[in-house]
C-alpha cells in the first residue's frame, strides 16, 4: 500500500473544483457514448478490430520491415529508437543541425511518454503544443489529465489566467472570447514556427503511410505547414493495410467522443510535390520537404514478448476506458502520476515508466469491468490488472497481512469459520441496535468512515443448512446452492430465504456442506495458489450430488465458479474437465428463476415503487440485467430506474483497505442516484453490493432499505 | 440510378449531422448563385482556391472576381502561371515577377522560388476569408469528404481560411469506408516510389473542441463554417 498515492487520492477528492469538472466530463462523455454506439454492431466491430490488432502485433517484426521499406521509397527518412533517450537525441540533433528555434507540435501521448517537449525546451528550443487542451496543460506545467482530453480538469478561470500570463494582457474567462484568444495565439505559432512534430494514430505497412487524427484541425496544419517534419510513432501502431486502418477509424471517435469520424483524418505517404514552373518540375510541394519518422520501442517489445501483457499493445488510445471508470471519475488523470491513466494506464506505466507506481495504481482497480465492456479493441483490462498483481506476488510475495488472511485462513474453511466466530465475539461492544457496527476502533476505524459493517452472525449458514445436505429424492431439477462468504457469515437469513424460495418454485435445492470461499479475494490480489486450492476444493464439493444447476446470490462468486475456475485449472486436464462441467451448470439465482419461468410465488398487493442496482459482475460479468427486472415487476413492484444503475457501488474488497476514501466517493455517487429516485427500497442481486449499500445508507441514517432480490421474491423484507 | 440517389441522400444527411452545411445545386447557375450569395452574406473579399474541375466548369474564379472577391490560386504552378498572365515565361522572368510580389530578390532557381512561394502562400491562406477546394469523392456512411493531393495546398486552403467551401460532384459518392479504401488504392498519385498520393484528407463535419468549458462543440482551429456544394450532375 502506498501512503503517497493515498495522499494524492485524498487531495483529488477534496478538490471541489476538480470534482465539479469531473462531473461535467462524466455527463458529457456518457451522452457522447450513447450517440457513438447508435446504429452499429459494436460487438462485431470490436471483434474485428481485436483480431486485426492481434494479427498485427503477432507479425510486428515483418510489418516494421515492410513499413520502413515503403516509407523510405516514398521519401521518408526513417529511423528506429529503443528508448526515450534515443528519440529525444535524434530529434534534438536534427533541430540543432537545421538551426531550428521554434517547433509546433500536435498531440501525441508517445511524446509525453518520452518527455520530448521538456527535452527540447531544456535545449532552448521553443515548443508550442497546438492541441488546445495540451497547450493548456503545457502552460500549466502539468501532465495530461486524460488521453484524449488533456485539460478536462481545468476551469475557464484557470485557463484565462494561463493565457493572461503568456500574452501579458488581461484575458477574459468567458468561454467564447477565451477560445478566440487561444485560437489566435496558436495561429501565430503556426505562422512563426519552422518545424513540426506529430505522432500517429495508425501506420500502414503496405504503403508506408501514417494516419493522424484531430478534431481541432491542428494536426492538419502542423503536418503540412513546416518544411521540416518529424512523426514519432510507437511500433504497436503499425498495421498491415488500409482495411485495418478502417477498423480503427470505425471505432475510435465513436468510442471516445461519440462522433462517427474524427473531423480531420490525414493519411500521409512520404513527402509531396508541386507541379512544374517554367517547364521545370519542382522538387517539393507545400507539405514537408523532409519527413522523418521515428519508430519507437521504449518497452513495447518487452510487452510483446510477455504472454500476459501483449494484449495491452492493442490499445488504440481512444480513452473510453477512462470515461467509464468510476475511479477515474473520482480522481482525474493527474493522480496517476505518469502519462497514462486508468486501468490501461496502470499496465502501460509498468512497461514505460515505473513498476513500483504501477503496483500502487493496481490497488485502485475495483474490478467493475466497465472498461472491459467498452474497449473497442476488446482488451480485458481488469484481467491484465489481476495478472499484474499476480506478477508482483510471484516476485515479492504477499504482504504479511494478506498472507495470513488468504493462505492461512481463507484457504481452510474450518479456520475461516473459527476466525469468524472469534470476531463475532469481539464485535459485541461495537454493535448498535440494528446489529450493525457503526464505528470500529482505531486502527480499523478508517473502514467504518463511510460504511457501517454488518455484525457477523455466530449461527453460521452451514449449521443452519444441515437438513439440506442432499437433494430431496425423486425431485428435479437438483439445485446446489453456493452461498458465498457474505451470505454465510453476515446474512445467513438470506441464505434460508433462498432455500425457501427454491422450494416454492418446486425444485430440489440442497446445500453442499463442503463448499468453501470461492477464492475471489485471493485471486484478485494475485494469490493464485490460494485461489487454485479453493477452486479444487469447490469443484469437488459442488460436484457432489450431481446437481443440474448450481446457483449463487453473489455474482462475484458466480464469475469465479463459471469463468475463473476453468482458467485456474487449465494446466490440469482432469480437473479442468470437471471445472468446465461445473461451469455450464452455474446460474445466478435470477437467471435460474427466469429460466424456470417467471411466475411469481409471492406477489405484493401494495402498489410499491422500488429501484434496482445492477451488480457489476452480474451485468458485465454474466450479461444478466433483464432477468432481475422482469422478476421484480412480475412480483408486482413498480420499477423506477435510477441514473447509472450499472455504475459500481464502490465495494472493492482490497481497494477498500488501500483507498477507503476512494471507495467512499464512488459509493456516495451511487447513493445519490438511489436517493434521486424517491423510492424507499433499492433491490439488488449481489450480497456484496447489499453489504456496501446497506452499510453506506446506515451510516447516513437513511430510511432507504436495501433488499436482495432473493429476499424480495421470498416476501422476506 | 436510384442507388446513386440514395447514396447522395445518405451523404447529405450524414454530412449535415456532422456539422457541415450542405447545398445541392441542380444547375451551374444555381451553384454560382449559391457561392455569390455566400460571399455577399459573409462579407468575403479574398478567397484562396485549389485546382477544381467543377470551379473551371462554373467559371467560378471569374464570377467571384467580377463580384469583387480577390481569388488566389494556391497550387504553385497555377499561381506562377497567374503571375505570368498565362504565358510561358522563362525562369529568370518568373523570378522577377515573384520578386515584385514578395518584396525580396528571388534568384531564378526552382528551390528558391519554391521557398518564397511557400512563404507567400502561408500568408494567403491565413488571411483569406474563404478557401475553395474540390473533394475527389464523398463517403455516404459517414458524410466524409475525401481529397487526394501531392502538393498539400488543398489541405491548407481547407484548414486556414475563415470559411471553407468544398465542391463535390454528386455522382462521386462511395458508400462506405471500405469502398473509399478501394477507390483510393487505385490511385498512386504519380510520384515514383509512392504507393499512394502524399496527402489523403478525410474531412467530416466542422472542426470542434471540448477543451474550453462552456464551449462544447465550438469551432476549434479550422474554419468557422464548413460548406459543401454538391453539383447534382
Amino acid at each position: 500500500m502506498s501512503g503517497k498515492l493515498r495522499k494524492q487520492v485524498r487531495q483529488a477528492l477534496a478538490d471541489e473544483t476538480l470534482q465539479a469538472a469531473l462531473s461535467r466530463f462524466t455527463m458529457l462523455t456518457k451522452f457522447g457514448r450513447q450517440m457513438g454506439m447508435t446504429g452499429i454492431d459494436f460487438e462485431a466491430l470490436r471483434q474485428d478490430l481485436h483480431k486485426r490488432k492481434a494479427r498485427a502485433i503477432d507479425n510486428l517484426p515483418t510489418l516494421i520491415k515492410e513499413f520502413k521499406e515503403n516509407a523510405s521509397a516514398a521519401g521518408v527518412v526513417i529511423s528506429e529508437a529503443e528508448n526515450a533517450g534515443q528519440v529525444n537525441d535524434y530529434i534534438a540533433g536534427l533541430a540543432r543541425r537545421r538551426g531550428i528555434r521554434h517547433i509546433i507540435k500536435s498531440k501525441s501521448m508517445l511524446t509525453e511518454e518520452i518527455g520530448l517537449r521538456h527535452h527540447l525546451e531544456h535545449l532552448g528550443i521553443r515548443v508550442d503544443e497546438t492541441d488546445i487542451g495540451e497547450r493548456i496543460v503545457q502552460l500549466a506545467g502539468e501532465k495530461p489529465a486524460h488521453i484524449v482530453g488533456p485539460a478536462i480538469h481545468k476551469t475557464t478561470e484557470q485557463i484565462a489566467f494561463l493565457f493572461t500570463e503568456l500574452l501579458g494582457e488581461q484575458i477574459s474567462s468567458e468561454s467564447q472570447p477565451l477560445l478566440d484568444t487561444v485560437r489566435g495565439s496558436l495561429r501565430q505559432s503556426y505562422l512563426d514556427a519552422d518545424m513540426g512534430i506529430s505522432g500517429a494514430n495508425i501506420a500502414i505497412a503496405e504503403t508506408g503511410t501514417i494516419v493522424i487524427l484531430t478534431n481541432e484541425g491542428n494536426g492538419q496544419i502542423v503536418t503540412t505547414l513546416s518544411p521540416l517534419q518529424v512523426a514519432v510513432v510507437g511500433i504497436e501502431k503499425i498495421m498491415p493495410g488500409f482495411e485495418d486502418a478502417n477498423a480503427v477509424l470505425r471505432l475510435l471517435s465513436r468510442s471516445c467522443v461519440g462522433t462517427k469520424m474524427t473531423v480531420y483524418t490525414s493519411f500521409i505517404t512520404g513527402t509531396g510535390r508541386a507541379g512544374a514552373i517554367s517547364g521545370t518540375q519542382l522538387s517539393g510541394g507545400q507539405g514537408p520537404r523532409e519527413l522523418h519518422i521515428v519508430l519507437v520501442d521504449n518497452g513495447r517489445n518487452r510487452m510483446r514478448d510477455s504472454d500476459d501483457f501483449r494484449e495491452a499493445l492493442y490499445c488504440i488510445k481512444c480513452g473510453v476506458c477512462l470515461n467509464v471508470c468510476p475511479v477515474f471519475a473520482s480522481l482525474s488523470g493527474q493522480t496517476y502520476g505518469h502519462v497514462y491513466q486508468g486501468g490501461i494506464g496502470t499496465i502501460l506505466t509498468a512497461f514505460y515508466h515505473d513498476r513500483k507506481r504501477s503496483r500502487d495504481l493496481s490497488e485502485m482497480c475495483l474490478g467493475c469491468m466497465s472498461c472491459k465492456s467498452v474497449c473497442p479493441a476488446g482488451i480485458d483490462i481488469p484481467g491484465l490488472i489481476r495478472k499484474m498483481r499476480a506478477q508482483h506476488v510471484r516476485e515479492q510475495g504477499l504482504p504479511a497481512g494478506k498472507r495470513l488472511a488468504y493462505g492461512t485462513i481463507l484457504k481452510h474453511p474450518s479456520r475461516l469459520e473459527s476466525a469468524v466466530r472469534a470476531c463475532a465475539k469481539l464485535q459485541e461492544p461495537f454493535l448498535d441496535a440494528d446489529s450493525m457496527i457503526n464505528r470500529l476502533p482505531y486502527p480499523l476505524s478508517f473502514i467504518t468512515d463511510t460504511i457501517s459493517l454488518p455484525g457477523l452472525n455466530t449461527n453460521l449458514l452451514r449449521s443452519r443448512m444441515i437438513g439440506y445436505a442432499s437433494p430431496a429424492p425423486g425431485k428435479a431439477p437438483k439445485v446446489a446452492f453456493y452461498s458465498g462468504c457474505v451470505t454465510s457469515f453476515a446474512y445467513p437469513g438470506l441464505g434460508e430465504d433462498v432455500m425457501r424460495l427454491l422450494e416454492k418454485y418446486g425444485v430440489a435445492p440442497y446445500y453442499p456442506q463442503e463448499q468453501a470461499c470461492c477464492g475471489a479475494p485471493a485471486y484478485f490480489s494475485g494469490d493464485s495458489d490460494t485461489a487454485l486450492a479453493l477452486a479444487m476444493r469447490n469443484i469437488q464439493a459442488l460436484s457432489s450430488g450431481d446437481p443440474d444447476y448450481i446457483i449463487t446470490v453473489c455474482p462475484g462468486c458466480a464469475v469465479m465458479l463459471k469463468q475463473e475456475f476453468p482458467n485456474l485449472t487449465s494446466s490440469q486436464p482432469v480437473l479442468h474437465e470437471s471445472a468446465l462441467r461445473l461451469s455450464g451448470r452455474v446460474r445466478d439465482l435470477s437467471q435460474l428463476l427466469a429460466e424456470l419461468g417467471t411466475k411469481p410465488v409471492v406477489k405484493t398487493s401494495e402498489e410499491k415503487k422500488v429501484t434496482y442496482h445492477d451488480p457489476c459482475h452480474l451485468k458485465r460479468g454474466l450479461g444478466i440485467f433483464d432477468e432481475p427486472r422482469k422478476l421484480i415487476e412480475a412480483a408486482g413492484y413498480r420499477l423506477v430506474e435510477m441514473n447509472d444503475s450499472d455504475a459500481c457501488c464502490g465495494f472493492g474488497g482490497d481497494t477498500l483497505l488501500a483507498h477507503p476514501e476512494l471507495c467512499g466517493s464512488i459509493l456516495q455517487r451511487k447513493l445519490g442516484n438511489i436517493e434521486a429516485t424517491g423510492t424507499d427500497t433499492v433491490v439488488t442481486a449481489c450480497t456484496a453490493c447489499v453489504l456496501q449499500l446497506r452499510g453506506g445508507l446506515h451510516k447516513k441514517n437513511s430510511p432507504i432499505k436495501v433488499v436482495h432480490i432473493a429476499e424480495l421474491l421470498a416476501g422476506q423484507h | 440510378m436510384s442507388d446513386k440517389i440514395e447514396l447522395l441522400e445518405r451523404f447529405k444527411t450524414e454530412a449535415a449531422l456532422s456539422g457541415a452545411q450542405v447545398t445541392l445545386a441542380s444547375s451551374a447557375d444555381q451553384a454560382v448563385d449559391f457561392v455569390l450569395g455566400l460571399v455577399k452574406d459573409k462579407g468575403i473579399t479574398t478567397a484562396v482556391k485549389s485546382a477544381s474541375p467543377i470551379a473551371e466548369r462554373l467559371d467560378l474564379a471569374a464570377r467571384l472576381t467580377k463580384a469583387g472577391v480577390k481569388v488566389m490560386e494556391t497550387s504553385i504552378a497555377q499561381w506562377a502561371a497567374g503571375l505570368a498572365r498565362g504565358k510561358d515565361v522563362p525562369m529568370d522572368k518568373l523570378a522577377e515577377l515573384i520578386s515584385a510580389v514578395s518584396g525580396e530578390k528571388v534568384p531564378p532557381e526552382p528551390e528558391a522560388i519554391l521557398r518564397v512561394a511557400r512563404r507567400i502562400m502561408k500568408d494567403m491562406y491565413a488571411g483569406a476569408g474563404l478557401g475553395i477546394t474540390e473533394a475527389d469523392f464523398g463517403i455516404a456512411e459517414t458524410g466524409t469528404l475525401v481529397t487526394l493531393e501531392n502538393e498539400g495546398n488543398a489541405r491548407l486552403a481547407a484548414a486556414l481560411p475563415r470559411l471553407h467551401l468544398t465542391l463535390l460532384d454528386g455522382t462521386h459518392i462511395a458508400s462506405s469506408l471500405a469502398d473509399a479504401a478501394e477507390l483510393i488504392k487505385g490511385s498512386s498519385g504519380g510520384i515514383p516510389g509512392h504507393k499512394l498520393p502524399t496527402f489523403i484528407t478525410y474531412l467530416t463535419g466542422r472542426n470542434t473542441t471540448a477543451d474550453i468549458p462552456g464551449a462544447i462543440f465550438a469551432r476549434a482551429q479550422g474554419p468557422a463554417e464548413e460548406y459543401i456544394l454538391i453539383l447534382k450532375a
